[in-house]
């Protein structure tokens, strides 16, 4: 019988195995749980003063309930920590942003060799200093008039709501990849930044220092292209491949596919099923305003709007705008406090991992790839170009 | 291994077979080739194991939410069902007062507590006429008047002192008078009925308080004799005879809270805050979600229109429309609900009550009121009268 089984299960799919490796492993704690409290005699006094009955359920629930905990705790504290207030927390990521942007411009000065900046000798070099940029040292401290400019844009309608601002690429400059169309992608706040300080300018700038990285890149790139044919002979790039298109996971070819060849029945399973708990289409930015509609501890406000989707999602980003408008000026203060109190900004274990990981990608792989170019084109091994 | 698992894993095993022969019908079955030649095939094995492994959980819980999607459906005209016995609930308590006044007798009525009983038992109570059309439509007009309000949590169909004490005195109680009964008084003139004296409660209160009195008497006496077992209530022991004394331990919050940091590490504490909310925010959020599953089909199907009417708060707005939503659902089922109340009651079809509600109509609620009725019983002794219910 348990050899029956063990051979059934050695021929699973790899979903299959894994899924019943979870169950075992996961029944395995709740069993060590529930006998620590029944045998344990730790808790015996404590059960003692009450019903007897009672206990076993009592026992029966915080078995299952501490198994939860031990197994998603870790998960949930993180998402804990990112509620506690999340206004601060907000207005706190979006007072950076302006110095992301001074960051910025000073990219795009350095790209054109208008400038040289200590420390910083290739343009990724500013892909590290994004994400140290509480401690950048060659950016001026953020003055008032900065300030209110970041206050302003975000009681503009410029301010998106649903942007999450905490995954941007700050300091990604594209210029080199297209044409003008660049320019659209970059930030709203870029925009206004520039269209208030008239800074719109810098973008116009030509990218003289990043060609050059690129020219030796691309050698670097074509070299390891052909180290790679002679270490596999076997590669054959120009392969015609299959010029047929592709098959995907959508509502749409679900559906065609299950009228085609299945039992109709399917498509009502699939449509009660495979359906949000509740209607977001066209509205991404609806579980993030239920969110903070569940957290809010004082009534909003009703805003108005067609939809109610759109009631609900603009009702959010008002209260985001108010809320966002008391805890700026709280921000601002304490970072002139610490200025002028010589007190350090810190920074999470998770950034200080992102800031080692983006370090190191630099050095790993752009510094090593223009120094090799370099020596492919017959020049010294250095960065003075 | 914990027989949970053992079925968790067969079902496991049993799921990916199905996963399996789907796969190779798909990979094999003549009547896809064609179809999946079409497309580049990298794409359709990748779309094969999709398409396998949510079949497979199509089949296994596909015919569930079609049932429940049907309860759904039902729902509305299911509480209309049970809303109708609303209008029996009133009627009884109307007798009621008129038995506690002396003006009626209701053979198997001994004591005030044996109308709780038939609370719970509405559908079956052998003291009330059938619902009347004039009492539907006046029943009908309440549903859809402004007048409606919900039934308070803490308000029993047929708790007397607190309306009576209401009536009399105004304000409003813990157990607050439900807005039908008031609807009904002020439409039928059956609020007079609060101002019959309470002949027959009064008397049973009488004979309590001479047990109560009896009691106090005994427990003076025998002060520091006591053992932990006496210490239960009569009552308790009353209904369940092999109780040990000792309180219940209930897993909520509080308790969970108050165990882990007796026993457990703080790193335990700290993941059990994060994990847990506290009942009423969990309940909150729980219900904001289902306001908005029920926006997002329900009231799309039915065309309906959401307004938001608290332009103050929008929690509060969304909570008004989905009950807004869920009241007209209902009223728009109360004539059906009616009729069919009407075709059972013509054709002497009984009507069956929900069994847990008969079980404690008849186990624990009855050992409550049996205790009470001996404490009357014993009550009439003390005070040298005979042991029945003739006063």
């Amino acid at each position: 019988m348990a050899k029956r089984v063990k051979k059934e299960e050695a021929e699973l799919s790899d979903v299959g195995k894994l899924m019943i490796k979870n169950t075992k492993e996961d029944d395995k704690l709740k069993q060590e749980i529930l006998k620590d409290l029944k045998k344990n005699p730790k808790y015996k006094e404590y059960f003692s003063t009450y019903n007897k009955q009672t206990v076993e359920a009592f026992i029966k629930n915080y078995a299952e309930a501490k198994w939860r905990y031990l197994k998603y705790g870790e998960m949930y504290l993180k998402k804990e920590d990112e509620e506690i207030s999340r206004y601060k927390n907000r207005a706190e990521r979006l007072f950076w942003l302006i110095q992301q942007k001074k960051l910025f411009n000073l990219q795009c000065q350095f790209r054109a060799e208008k400038i040289t900046i200590p420390g910083i000798e290739l343009c990724e070099d500013f892909d590290y200093w994004e994400k140290a940029i509480k401690t950048c040292p060659f950016l001026d401290r953020v003055s008032e008039e900065e300030f209110n400019l970041l206050v302003e844009f975000i009681n503009s309608g410029a301010y998106d709501y649903d942007n999450d601002y905490e995954y941007c690429d700050w300091q990604s400059y594209q210029k080199s990849f297209g044409d003008d169309d660049w320019k659209k992608e970059l930030p709203d706040w870029y925009d206004f930044f520039d269209d208030k300080m008239g800074t719109g300018y810098l973008l116009d700038l030509p990218d003289i220092r990043g060609e050059k990285e690129l020219k030796y890149t691309r050698l670097a790139s074509k070299q390891r292209m052909e180290d790679y044919k002679k270490e596999h002979p076997e590669y054959n790039p120009s392969a015609k491949s299959d010029p047929r298109p592709m098959m995907g996971y959508s509502d749409d070819f679900i559906v065609d596919f299950i009228k085609r060849f299945d039992d109709p029945v399917l498509l009502k399973y699939h449509a009660l099923m495979d359906r949000s708990d509740y209607d977001d289409s066209g509205y991404p930015e609806l579980s993030n305003a239920l969110e903070d509609l569940k957290n809010a501890e004082i009534p909003i406000p009703v805003a108005e709007g067609g939809s109610w989707q759109e009631v609900i999602i603009t009702s959010m980003a008002e209260h985001e705008v108010r809320q966002l408008n008391k805890a700026l000026p709280i921000v601002f203060d304490e970072y002139l406090f610490r200025l002028d109190n010589n007190i350090s900004f810190g920074y999470s274990d998770a950034e200080l991992e992102e800031q080692t990981r983006t370090r190191k990608m630099i050095d790993d792989h752009h510094r090593k790839s223009v120094l090799q170019g370099r020596k492919l084109n017959g020049e010294p091994e250095d960065l003075n170009f | 291994m914990s027989e949970q698992a053992k079925k968790d894993i067969d079902n496991t095993m049993r799921r990916e077979k199905v996963i399996k022969e789907i796969t190779s019908e798909l990979t094999k079955g003549k009547k896809y080739k064609k179809y999946f030649e079409k497309y580049n095939p990298v794409s359709t094995k990748s779309f094969i194991e999709s398409y396998a492994r949510r079949k497979a959980q199509w089949l296994e819980w596909g015919p569930n939410y079609l049932q429940r999607d049907i309860n759904e459906k039902l729902r509305f005209r299911e509480m209309a069902s049970t809303f109708l016995w609303e209008i029996q609930q009133k009627k009884l308590f109307n007798l009621q007062c008129k038995w506690r006044a002396g003006e009626v007798v209701l053979p198997g009525i001994e004591v005030s507590w044996d109308f709780l009983k038939w609370e719970q038992k509405i559908k079956t109570c052998p003291y009330i006429d059938a619902i009347s059309q004039e009492e539907f439509d006046l029943y009908k007009q309440y549903m859809t008047s402004e007048s409606y309000q919900p039934k308070h949590f803490m308000s029993s169909w047929q708790g007397y002192d607190f309306y009576r004490t209401e009536y009399l005195n105004g304000g409003e109680s813990m157990m607050p008078t439900p807005a039908w009964y008031v609807y009904h008084d002020t439409m039928m003139g059956t609020g007079n009925l609060f101002m019959l004296p309470n002949i027959k409660g009064d008397k049973e209160q009488f004979y309590l308080n001479l047990v109560k009195a009896e009691e106090d008497e005994k427990a003076k006496k025998s002060k520091g004799k006591k053992s932990k077992k006496n210490d239960v209530p009569a009552i308790v022991k009353a209904i369940n005879p092999n109780f040990d004394g000792k309180p219940p331990i209930i897993p909520d919050y509080k308790t969970k809270e108050e165990f882990i940091k007796k026993f457990e590490d703080k790193t335990l504490l700290k993941y059990f805050k994060a994990m847990e909310q506290e009942d009423d925010t969990w309940q909150e959020d729980q219900a904001l979600d289902d306001c908005l599953e029920l926006f997002s089909y329900e009231m799309i199907d039915e065309n309906m229109q959401i307004e938001f009417k608290n332009p103050d708060d929008l929690k509060d707005s969304i909570f008004r429309a989905a009950a807004d939503f869920e009241l007209t659902q209902i009223t728009n089922c109360l004539d059906a609900a009616y009729e069919e109340y009407q075709m059972k009651a013509s054709n002497g079809i009984s009507f069956v009550e929900n069994d847990e509600m008969v079980e404690f109509a008849d186990t624990t609620f009855n050992s409550i009121i049996n205790f009470i009725k001996e404490q009357i019983l014993h009550g009439r002794e003390l005070n040298g009268e005979p042991r029945n219910f003739d006063y």
